[in-house]
């Protein structure tokens, strides 16, 4: 269900982001609604070049926000790949209840070690695929392990 | 990561002089007011003017327009038909022509108004919604505290930090260049912060305050009604002007010539484009200064420094609105960029002035009756716009620069002499006459239009330095200073001296008009120069204008100076030495004054010399070339002052010593007059300096050439204006030799001597050639229709008469017939005189007659004021079995001005004892 994806993808990329590279914070809605209509129509970047009263064309600052909801939905498109595991499948469950913001309470248990081992490795398998640095990518499986992992807010 | 900071500001004196090492200071750069200000009115009257234009070529191809078009020309032929003659009654014929279409020319002029007041709720209403446009095109969001509360507090601490009132903070988020923009309207102020610039509050935050001050700075500066009201302005223009314009050029027969009409339109446009992307750039200088000044320790150089590098051929940069950033990097420090304006800025400046005035002429003579005044308005309010324009300019150059002229100046004057000259061959009204270049292809017109161009850029060349130098006048002092008050008399100067001139232009345009297709017959005419030269000055300097602009000259600078002038830092005045030092510094004016008087007497004297021995005396009795001799040596005074004058310029060393050359240009020609006064009195008794007589009359002894007495005035203000328009070169040059010499003081007596001798050289070699080519220029279309006789001596049977000058003898069998010259006055008049044998009883009675003496004999003297429509004075008299009839004949207007002639020919009537 794209719609559901588009959700846990977003939700789940904000924290990342959050936790990651806040100043980008600002700029995320407009980037997750580029994101996720680039698929079904490529928007066009903004520029500056020669706008009246503007600074000028200067150097674009390097985002991280689009690598990392890149990231996101390839994890979550991932992670619904071996959703046949059954420890997979309770990751699933367990991040579509336990999702940001999310105000059902759910009196479940959190994710055993094994399921956030299960989660690292699909992470970093998935950042790897991002043609980044080994570093750059562990942090990144790091910040997703550590976003499944926090309790959820009241 | 942070960029490094420039470092801070060069340390700069509070009064603005400059640093150490710098052309100015930072803190000075607002001391004078933005010089794009002006330029942005300017702008939009560019736009307006366009406007004029093209919605005249509009009406002019509708229905409307190809019937007034017809009226005018059934108007035209209807006025003509009755052959008028002279140019009072084709004038008179001409009015008629024009009330009688008066009418739906107004329609005309309605029709523009109309379409500029389109143009007007267009540009208000684009004005008017372009932030909301802005935000939709560029999907900007509001920039709230609620993701980042440490970003809005920023940015109000920055916004509070350049003084600006309340600003709406936008986001563009998906522009990820650290950038920012400013827009708005009126009373509503609107920032747009990059995606990249929020992120760089984080990462760079010394850059991220560069670029949003540098968009404060713009708010501060009063950019933005004056930017985008200008690009609303434009974009009206080409919605609502220039596509019907390029509709009606593809389908509509009824335009004309569309070549013509395109290339001014591309033209036109073209203008206003480069002029609007130029004050853009400009304004983006000032957007980093004003940065400087509210942060010295601002990385704003850092960040432009590394603003990637714009490629392309340069003259391709005339279409960027953004100055490149390493341009704007080293304007940071050194804001020579800010204060200086070139040849471009003059051309601007010239172009929209010429053509806006024009423009407005053309619509004041649709709208309302063709005057004088309503034609002087448009020129007036376009140079309101020029003249600010330019004086801020220089003033700001001066201001930077200080010290004398340098060639920059020299630059925006050709710039601004070739805007002026081309702005009416721009105009669509030239394109209707068809005979100026380049619609006309013909050699001729573009020989004359170069001749215009060179002629009109002579006139205005010099403008721009004169300001320079008032501004020198007025920030002198024991440190230089903006004079803001000095800047503000100086630009109502400079407006009122443009107007007038530009409105001068526009009138002697219509001569390129006429002249171009006849460009080979003029040139071919020798006497073309001398005769244009003379009358154009003769009539320009008895024109108020001209003595307005005179006044504009002395006046701006000696206020300048006066507001100025030191007092003694001992507050002890040592009136001992004054006086001394007074005299000390006149003599050398009081020489050089002398010296042109001096010469100019020499000069009479060889004139008249030249003329009685080169030219035939039949020709010097021609009353055209006395009247041209005289006008042509009145202006040989005039350049014999205007070279004594440029001589001082270029010697003397006081402050003002320009200023004062105009004044003794003035004093030389009016000094001049009085010696042609005195010459031609002396030559009224002394045969060798009688241009006329070879023995002049004994009555004329006594006879006052008080006429010469109202040129005196006038020859000063035309040696004025003459010396208005060169005395800047001759300083600069002055100070050009000078600087070659490597002298810093006084010059050595041998080299002050040298500069004399050679001065005094030229100026005998310039007055001795034009002295020789008076006598000649002045026998241009004179030529005797008779005979003078000996030296006007008639002889008849009996009598002797002698002929007044202008007056010839015309061979007739049986009578004697003198005939006044009337081919260029238009007065005719003839004396006959007729001799018949009678009887000796023969009594002769006239009805009406009086009785009296012809050298003694008894004449019946008998006036018939309209006798067949002839004003007829008649003698007869009886002398030895001979009746005499002398009648003379003119039209009653014209007796008048004959009266004198008649008695002086009548008074040297004498009775002799030969026989025809």
């Amino acid at each position: 269900m794209p719609d559901e994806t588009d959700e846990i993808v977003g939700t789940l990329g904000r924290e990342l982001v959050s936790q990651l590279v806040p100043e980008e914070l600002p700029l995320y809605p407009s980037m997750v609604s580029q994101f996720q209509g680039a698929k079904r129509a490529r928007g066009r970047k903004a520029s500056s070049d020669d706008q009246l009263l503007g600074f000028g064309a200067a150097e674009a600052l390097t985002m991280l926000t689009p690598v990392i909801l890149s990231f996101t939905r390839s994890f979550w498109e991932a992670l619904v790949a071996q959703a046949a595991h059954d420890s997979m499948q309770g990751v699933l469950e367990y991040v579509k209840v336990h999702l940001p913001g999310c105000h059902e309470a759910a009196a479940g248990p959190p994710l055993t070690s094994g399921q956030l081992q299960l989660v690292r490795t699909v992470a970093e398998r998935e950042a790897h695929r991002l043609n980044i640095s080994e570093a750059q990518a562990g942090l990144l499986a790091d910040a997703m392990v550590g976003v499944l992992a926090a309790p959820p807010v009241s | 990561m942070s960029p490094e900071s420039p470092g801070p500001a060069p340390a700069a004196d509070p009064a603005g002089r400059p640093a150490d090492g710098s052309a100015g200071t930072r803190g000075s750069v607002f001391a004078l007011p933005a010089r794009t200000s002006f330029r942005f009115a300017l702008l939009i009257a560019a736009v307006v003017i366009s406007s004029v234009m093209v919605y005249g070529a509009i009406y002019g191809a509708t229905p409307r327009g190809a019937a007034l078009a017809a009226l005018i020309r059934v108007c035209q032929a209807r006025a003509l038909a009755p052959h008028p003659n002279g140019l009072s009654a084709v004038a008179r014929a001409l009015g008629q022509a024009r009330g009688c279409r008066a009418g739906a020319e107004r329609v005309d002029g309605l029709w523009v108004l109309l379409g500029i007041g389109v143009l007007g709720v267009l540009s208000g209403a684009i004005y008017w919604v372009q932030p909301w446009w802005y935000r939709r095109r560029m999907h900007l969001t509001p920039l709230t505290g609620d993701e980042s509360p440490a970003l809005a507090d920023r940015l109000e601490q920055l916004r509070e930090r350049a003084g600006t009132g309340p600003v709406t903070w936008l986001l563009q988020p998906l522009n990820f260049q650290l950038s920012a923009f400013a827009f708005g309207r009126f009373r509503r102020r609107f920032v747009a912060v990059s995606g990249g610039a929020v992120v760089a509050q984080s990462r760079q935050p010394a850059a991220f305050d560069a670029v949003v001050l540098h968009e404060l700075g713009h708010i501060r500066n009063r950019d933005i009604d004056q930017t985008y009201l200008a690009m609303a302005v434009w974009w009206a223009f080409i919605v609502a002007a220039l596509l019907p314009m390029a509709g009606l050029l593809i389908f509509s027969r009824q335009l004309g010539s569309p070549p013509g009409l395109l290339w001014r339109v591309v033209v036109l446009a073209l203008i206003v484009y480069l002029l609007r992307n130029s004050i853009l750039r400009a304004r983006e200088f000032d957007a980093d200064a004003r940065v400087a000044e509210l942060d010295p320790d601002t990385s704003l150089g850092a960040v432009l420094a590394g603003l990637p590098a714009r490629r392309g051929w340069r003259v391709l940069h005339m279409g960027w609105v953004h100055p490149s950033g390493q341009d704007r990097a080293a304007a940071l420090l050194d804001p020579a960029p800010l204060y200086r304006c070139g040849f471009w800025d003059g051309l601007a400046v010239g172009v929209v002035a010429a053509m806006g005035a024009e423009a407005g002429q053309e619509l004041v003579y649709l709208l309302l009756t063709a005057s004088a005044i309503g034609g002087l308005v448009p020129a007036f309010i376009f140079a309101l716009f020029s003249g600010a324009a330019l004086t801020v300019a220089m003033w700001r150059m001066q201001f930077l620069e200080g010290g004398t002229l340098t060639a920059r100046r020299w630059a925006v004057g050709l710039g601004l002499g070739i805007g002026v000259a081309i702005g009416p061959v721009i105009t669509l009204e030239t394109v209707y006459d068809q005979g100026v270049a380049p619609d006309s292809l013909h050699t001729g017109a573009f020989i004359v239009l170069a001749i215009w161009v060179v002629l009109v850029t002579f006139i205005f060349m010099s403008v721009p330095a004169w300001i320079g130098r008032w501004a020198d006048a007025w920030q002198q002092r024991e440190r230089r200073v903006p004079a803001r008050g000095g800047m503000i008399v100086a630009a109502v100067g400079t407006w009122v001296v443009l107007a007038i001139g530009i409105d001068l232009v526009l009138a002697w345009f219509t001569s390129v008009e006429e002249y171009a297709p006849d460009a080979k017959t003029v040139l071919d005419d020798k006497s073309f120069l001398e005769q244009n030269w003379t009358f154009s000055g003769y009539y320009a300097a008895r024109t108020v204008g001209a003595w307005v602009v005179c006044l504009v000259f002395i006046a701006v600078p000696l206020a300048g100076y006066i507001a100025g002038h030191r007092r003694p830092a001992s507050g002890l005045r040592d009136t001992a030495r004054k006086p001394r030092v007074w005299l000390e510094r006149c003599r050398p004016l009081i020489l050089i004054c002398l010296a042109g008087v001096v010469t100019v007497i020499a000069v009479t004297l060889v004139t008249a010399a030249v003329a009685r021995a080169h030219i035939a005396p039949a020709i010097r009795w021609n009353g055209v070339y006395f009247t041209n001799f005289l006008l042509f040596e009145e202006q040989m005074v005039i350049l014999v002052a205007v070279i004594v004058a440029l001589i001082a310029a270029a010697t003397l060393t006081y402050a003002l010593s320009d200023t004062i050359a105009i004044a003794v240009a003035a004093i030389v020609a009016a000094l001049g007059i009085l010696v042609m006064m005195g010459s031609l009195t002396l030559g009224n008794c002394v045969a060798p300096f009688n241009l006329t007589y070879n023995h002049p009359p004994a009555s004329d002894c006594t006879g006052d050439p008080g006429f010469m007495a109202p040129h005196i005035f006038p020859a000063a203000i035309e040696a004025a204006l003459i010396g208005i328009l060169l005395i800047p070169a001759a300083h600069y040059t002055g100070i050009l030799v000078a600087r070659r010499s490597g002298l810093t003081g006084r010059p050595g007596l041998s080299a002050r001597a040298l500069r004399w001798l050679a001065a005094g050289a030229v100026a005998v070699a310039v007055t001795a050639g034009i002295a020789l080519r008076v006598p000649d220029a002045s026998a241009h279309r004179a030529q005797p229709i008779g005979s003078i006789g000996q030296d006007g001596w008639v002889n008849g049977t009996g009598y002797e008469i002698r002929l007044f000058p202008n007056w010839y003898q015309i061979t007739r069998p049986g009578y004697t017939l003198l005939v006044n010259d009337g081919t260029f006055s238009g007065i005719p008049g003839d004396l006959v005189i007729s001799t018949e044998a009678i009887s000796p009883k023969t009594i002769v009675r006239v009805r009406g007659a009086r009785l009296v003496l012809l050298d003694g004999e008894r004449a019946l003297y008998s006036v018939f004021p309209n006798y067949k429509g002839y004003y007829t004075v008649q003698w007869i008299t009886i002398r030895n079995g001979i009746e005499y009839f002398i009648t003379f004949n003119t039209r009653p207007i014209d007796y008048t001005t004959l009266a004198p002639n008649l008695t002086a020919m009548i008074n040297s009537w004498h009775w002799n004892a030969t026989s025809s």
